[in-house]
């Protein structure tokens, strides 16, 4: 098997956790808003997840997530 | 072969790449043995930048928990999931549900676009899936 993608997964997964691990501090800049993470770093971020798609050089392989107060129950 | 998955809060999770000719992108799918079908929700469609326009209506009705959305079907979506042997590929129908955003309020909006992409059964039975919260550990094996 080809390991072309399976690195760039994982790179996602660990942007992600980055997120998870330093949720708390990120509410206290950017809440309310979109933010986009590249290799552990917040690269941009928006109330409007469309503005910041635009302002993004490869926003479909970028981790992206809403950082809020607000919980969220949800029933898929 | 083993795809290890990630758990986000308490919710079981495997990263994906998808790829058809017009787009390619990541994303996360909520694993969801509820879903019969693995679909695409509003905020992956975004980022993935896919538009209604470009989608082939699906054939069966869905419904859901929830407002009503308009279903579409992609097909022969490529999906590569990491593995411990390395990519593992699959060519795949996707589902799309596309809530009508125009007409909601935006506090709505907001909430409806924080909703995760889903891996249903018609991928996840393919598999034997583990899901254990208590030990952390989330995969599909084979």
């Amino acid at each position: 098997m080809s390991n072309q993608f399976s690195k760039e997964l994982r790179a996602f997964a660990e942007d992600h956790s980055w997120v998870s691990d330093h949720f708390e501090s990120l509410l206290d800049k950017y809440a309310e808003q979109w933010i986009a993470v590249k290799n552990r770093r917040v690269i941009a971020s928006d109330v409007d997840l469309m503005r910041l798609r635009e302002n993004l050089a490869d926003p479909a392989n970028t981790c992206i997530e809403f950082v809020t107060r607000e919980p969220l129950e949800m029933l898929l | 072969m083993i795809i290890e998955g990630y758990f986000i809060g308490n919710a079981p999770y495997f990263p994906a790449r998808l790829s058809r000719g017009e787009f390619e992108g990541t994303l996360w799918l909520l694993a969801d043995t509820g879903a019969s079908r693995t679909t695409l929700l509003d905020r992956d469609l975004r980022l993935l930048g896919l538009s209604s326009e470009a989608l082939t209506p699906a054939p069966l009705p869905t419904v859901g928990i929830g407002g009503s959305v308009r279903s579409f079907v992609l097909r022969d979506v490529e999906m590569t999931f990491a593995s411990d042997e390395g990519d593992f590929v699959l060519r795949q129908e996707l589902w799309v549900a596309q809530h009508d955003l125009d007409r909601l309020p935006p506090e709505e909006v907001a909430r409806i676009l924080r909703l995760p992409s889903v891996l249903g059964r018609n991928i996840i039975n393919r598999f034997r899936f583990t899901c254990d919260y208590q030990v952390g550990q989330v995969r599909l094996e084979r």
